[in-house]
C-alpha cells in the first residue's frame, strides 16, 4: 500500500478521514481505513473480485490484483482488488453526500458517499453494506483465511 | 400652500409610473434550449446557471442517461440528460452542448441539452396551454407552449421532469 495526501494535511486530524483507495473497473473506489485489516499480493483465482460484489464488468486480463481483507463488526471478508491501492486522507469538506439522482438511480450497492480529488472521482463504499448486498442476494462468502461471512 | 411646479411635475410623473406599472403585463423569463430540433424551456427563476463547459466525472452503475457529478464552486451536483426523458436521440457529438443547473424547493441537479438558444423575456399571456398533438411523454412534463422564432417552444414543468426522473423514466 502506498501513501498520498490531499488536501486533508491542512486540517485537523478530527476533521478528515483516512481511506483505503483502490481501482476497479477503471474507476477509483475508497473504503473507511478503520474496515480495512490489510492488504498484500496473495490473490489467486479462487479469490472473489471486488467487482463481482459490485455487480460491474470484470475486465482483469493483465492488471495487476492485490488482495483486500475487510472486516465487520460481525465478520471478515477478502477479495481482489486493482492497483494502486493507496492510503488516502480526506478532509470532510472534500467528501459529498450522494446527490438524490444519484442515490436514486445508482445501482451500485453500499455506495455512501463522494469525493473529487485532483486524480478524479473516487466512490466511498460501505463494507458491511457491500457484503450484506451480496448475502442478500442468496450467496454465503467465504474469506479464503477461512471465516464464513454469516452475519 | 399651493404646490410648486416641480412638485406638480414630480407628482404627473409618480402617477405615469404607477400607471406604466398597472398596465405593464406580467411577464415571465424563460431559457430556451434544444434538444435535436425540438424546443423547449424552463421558466428562469428555476434555472440556477448555465455551464458552457464543466468536467463531468463518470459515477459507475449509473445509466447512461446520469452523466455524473460536477463540481460547482465547492459542491457537487449529479448532471443528467434530458434527451432519454424526453425521448430524443442524444447527439453523438457535444458541440454547443451545455448544463442548465436547474433547482426546485426541494432538488437541484444539472441538466444536459444540446444547444441554449436564448433567454428571453416574454408576457405571460403568450404562453398557452399544450396542444393535444404533443407526444405522450412531452405532454406529461409540459407546463405551456409558446411561439418564439417562429418555432413551437415547449415550456416544461421542473418539478415534474425531477420527479419522473427519479421513478426512473429515462
Amino acid at each position: 500500500m502506498t501513501g498520498c495526501v490531499s488536501d486533508a494535511d491542512l486540517c485537523r486530524e478530527e476533521e478528515s478521514l483516512p481511506f483505503v483507495v483502490f481501482c476497479a473497473a477503471g474507476c477509483r473506489f475508497g473504503i473507511e481505513a478503520s474496515q480495512i485489516q490489510g492488504s498484500d499480493g496473495s490473490v489467486d483465482a479462487s479469490l472473489r473480485t471486488v467487482e463481482s460484489l459490485l455487480g460491474l464488468p470484470e475486465d482483469l486480463s493483465g492488471s495487476v490484483r492485490q488482495r483486500l481483507r475487510v472486516r465487520t463488526p460481525e465478520s471478515a471478508a477478502a477479495f481482489s482488488v486493482g492497483v494502486p491501492v493507496d492510503l488516502c486522507t480526506f478532509s470532510i469538506r472534500e467528501i459529498f453526500p450522494l446527490p438524490p439522482f444519484i442515490a436514486a438511480r445508482c445501482r451500485l450497492p453500499a455506495l455512501l458517499a463522494l469525493v473529487i480529488a485532483p486524480e478524479g472521482l473516487v466512490c466511498l463504499m460501505d463494507v458491511p453494506g457491500l457484503l450484506k448486498a451480496r448475502q442478500v442476494q442468496g450467496e454465503i462468502l467465504t474469506c479464503p483465511d477461512g471465516d464464513n461471512l454469516s452475519g | 400652500m399651493s404646490e410648486s411646479h416641480l412638485e406638480q411635475l414630480l407628482a404627473k410623473r409618480r402617477n405615469d409610473v404607477r400607471q406604466i406599472v398597472k398596465e405593464d403585463e406580467p411577464t415571465v423569463t424563460l431559457v430556451i434550449f434544444s434538444l435535436a430540433e425540438d424546443w423547449f424551456a424552463f421558466p428562469g427563476t428555476q434555472i440556477r446557471e448555465i455551464l458552457a463547459h464543466a468536467d463531468v466525472f463518470f459515477v459507475p452503475g449509473c445509466p447512461s442517461s446520469l452523466e455524473g457529478v460536477i463540481n460547482v464552486r465547492g459542491d457537487i451536483e449529479s448532471v443528467f440528460r434530458l434527451h432519454d426523458l424526453m425521448q430524443i436521440k442524444p447527439p453523438e457529438e457535444e458541440g454547443k452542448s451545455a448544463i442548465l443547473l436547474a433547482r426546485t424547493d426541494s432538488m437541484s441537479s444539472g441538466l444536459r441539452v444540446d444547444q441554449v438558444m436564448d433567454v428571453v423575456e416574454v408576457p405571460r399571456s403568450a404562453l398557452q396551454i399544450p396542444p393535444a398533438g404533443l407526444s405522450e411523454q412531452t405532454g406529461l412534463l409540459a407546463s405551456g407552449v409558446l411561439r418564439f422564432r417562429e418555432r413551437l417552444v415547449t415550456v416544461l414543468d421542473l418539478e415534474k421532469v425531477f420527479t419522473q426522473y427519479l421513478r426512473g423514466m429515462g
